[in-house]
């Protein structure tokens, strides 16, 4: 078990290289002179050429991405805000808690509403209930984030007066914009728990729990659930993974000061080095919440347990 | 305890069991006025071909047709005198896995994956037994080991068996009630012949062990032969024809039973072709009209296709159901030549 952390936590160094790799070089060729963006238009060019010296902008690609990868490996240090020329990871860090409540949150809505409605439908299947959810989740998951938060706002904020429209101190802000950004998820989770319930009640297995004489209740939540739940995991974990990096849209309607804010408003600045890092911290993020999955995964199905040795 | 100790008549009487799948589009009628009795102890053969409704009756024994689509659309079962069909669910609850239980086809997908063999079989005796867990598992040991697997593999999964072994953990779930009425739906179809034998054998000493009646059904008329006291011969949700099983090997009286027979290879005889019978069992959507196995039959008359034949004694308790019962010896002939 223990190896296996260890392989997978190897696995990790490729995964993020590529993914700086990509990042930077697409950074690279985006027009706009990054030493202008720090000094202002109007600065001269020596002060320019003396910036680009000592940041290594005149520097060949593969240097300058060799020693990106060097600091951040060694230090973590993956450079400095043009704007607010203070380290990224330090912004990062500082933005992370609001995104990872408002993901939290997100994902608990998602799991409590997800997963019983799934199952409530696969069980009652083709009855009203289920014709409603399937309709419900497929609006779910059609609906952009930036319009159902919007919607939102201006029903129970503008109108209603119920629930404040930004902030993310208090447990009352958080609401409308969790809500939000778990819509998309809980369609998700329903959808898939329902067609994997489905797929499994007819599995032999669960007539041979019946035919033991088993109440129809345990049949369900112990055997059918047991072995339904595993591709919701999966599931689950890259919706959080999603949620964790994928909250821009509705971190700027609501403006919480989490990480996609943080994104948005560097790329909308051309602040080359955050938007770096920040895009370096959601793999990372997203990476790590797979690892998280995958251990779970072997803790509930044992044949993927035997994997793991 | 014994089961049948002191016990006379019948465990089971079921008088003209008709179950239907419902679909949208059609009516499956998979069974079709089934009716038969099985005495305290005996083994009864359902031999059939796929689709014939040999494992529908055996849900419908233990009212586990799934539903929707199935429908148990008439017919009684009376198990120990008391009718299953009336029963309310608590009472199904206490009657399956204590007093009827079912070994079904596929070992492969009928444990769940993701529980060791060893609670799934302490499951069955906790519902049933009033034990605590600590000491089902006890009884659960005793079970594994009693089917040949060693009590050390209790905590093992289902993946970590070969088929053989999860047919046996089956078996050891089926019998740790001691029921009276063994339900093996082709116990043994899924596994290899030399497999086969071992689970044969290991079920029929455990049978007499713990003095169970039984239902084995199969499309092998070997296993019929070696392992059951009658045999019912079933087509298209019927019983075509039923007798002790030495009567039915001697002289089987049915056309189609015939034709089964005619259709085994011998390896003493050196036919290139075998006998097989001309086309399909008709869809149980849209069976045809009188007996459904006219269209098949070489016998089939008028009178074949107006009406279907009744199940009726020709002697002996050999009940058949077929228009050419009078007329035999003269037009079918019989299979022991």
């Amino acid at each position: 078990m223990v190896k296996y952390v260890l392989k997978r936590i190897l696995y990790l160094i490729p995964v993020l290289a590529g993914v700086a790799l990509i990042v930077f070089t697409l950074l690279y060729i985006t027009p706009g002179d990054p030493a202008k963006m720090m000094l202002g238009e109007r600065a001269g060019e020596e002060a320019l050429r003396q910036f680009r010296q000592e940041n290594g902008l005149d520097r060949p690609f593969f240097i300058q991405f060799g020693n990106f990868l060097l600091k951040a490996v060694t230090r973590g240090d993956v450079g400095k805000s043009y704007i607010t020329k203070r380290p990224v990871t330090e912004e990062i860090m500082e933005a992370f808690p609001q995104t990872l409540k408002l993901a939290g949150y997100s994902m608990l809505i998602a799991l409590c509403v997800g997963i019983p409605f799934g199952i409530i439908s696969a069980i009652k299947q083709y009855s009203m209930f289920d014709t409603t959810v399937i309709i419900l989740a497929m609006i779910g998951i059609s609906m952009p984030a930036f319009w159902l938060g919007l919607l939102l706002i201006l029903l129970f904020s503008v109108n209603l007066g119920w629930l404040p429209s930004s902030g993310f101190e208090s447990f009352r802000a958080m609401i409308l914009p969790s809500v939000t950004l778990s819509t998309g998820s809980i369609a998700m989770l329903t959808r898939m728990t329902r067609s994997c319930m489905l797929e499994v009640v007819r599995q032999d297995y669960i007539r041979t729990a019946r035919t033991k004489g088993q109440k129809e209740r345990v049949v369900i939540v112990k055997h059918a659930l047991g072995n339904a739940l595993i591709p919701v995991i999966t599931v689950s974990g890259l919706q959080f993974g999603y949620l964790l990096g994928g909250a821009m849209l509705t971190e700027t309607i609501f403006s919480i000061p989490g990480v996609g804010r943080l994104m948005v408003n560097a790329i909308m600045m051309r602040d080359f080095p955050v938007v770096q890092g920040g895009v370096l911290f959601v793999a990372l993020a997203f990476s790590v919440v797979n690892l998280l999955v995958d251990l779970l995964y072997g803790y509930v199905d044992p044949r993927i347990r035997a994997d793991y040795k | 305890m014994k089961n049948s100790e002191g016990k006379k008549g019948n465990i089971l009487d079921v008088r003209d069991l008709v179950i239907h799948y419902e679909l949208e589009e059609s009516t499956v009628r998979a069974v079709e006025g089934m009716s038969f009795t099985l005495g305290y102890g005996e083994t009864l053969a359902f031999v059939g071909e796929t689709g014939a409704g040999k494992t529908t009756t055996a849900l419908g024994l233990m009212r586990l047709v799934p539903s929707p689509p199935g429908r148990m659309v008439g017919g009684e079962i009376f198990f120990e005198g008391r009718d299953i069909m009336k029963a309310s669910g608590e009472e199904l609850r206490a009657i399956r896995g204590e007093k009827i239980s079912f070994i079904s086809q596929d070992p492969m997908t009928s444990l769940n994956p993701v529980m060791s063999v060893g609670s799934q079989i302490a499951e069955m005796v906790v519902l049933h037994s009033g034990l605590s867990m600590r000491e089902s598992r006890a009884r659960a040991e005793e079970m594994l080991s009693l089917v040949g697997i060693r009590k050390e593999r209790m905590g093992d999964y289902p993946h970590q068996f070969s088929g053989g072994m999860r047919q046996r953990v089956l078996i050891a779930i089926a019998l740790a009630c001691s029921p009276a009425l063994l339900i093996a739906d082709e116990p043994t179809s899924a596994l290899d012949v030399t497999i086969q034998a071992q689970v044969l054998n290991l079920m029929k000493g455990l049978k007499e062990r713990f003095d169970t009646s039984m239902i084995m059904i199969t499309h092998d008329l070997g296993i019929a032969a070696e392992t059951c006291d009658r045999v019912a011969i079933i087509y298209a949700g019927r019983i075509v024809e039923m007798a002790d099983t030495e009567s039915l090997f001697t002289e089987a009286l049915h056309p189609y039973a015939i034709g089964l027979f005619n259709s085994i290879p011998r390896i003493d005889d050196d036919r290139d072709l075998l006998d097989a019978l001309p086309g399909l069992m008709p869809d149980p959507a849209r069976l045809p009209q009188g007996c459904p196995f006219h269209p098949r039959c070489a016998h089939a008359s008028q009178e074949c296709e107006n009406s279907a034949p009744g199940l009726e004694d020709v002697g002996n308790g050999h009940l058949l159901a077929c228009w050419l019962r009078g007329k035999r010896n003269s037009e079918v002939g019989s299979v022991a030549q």
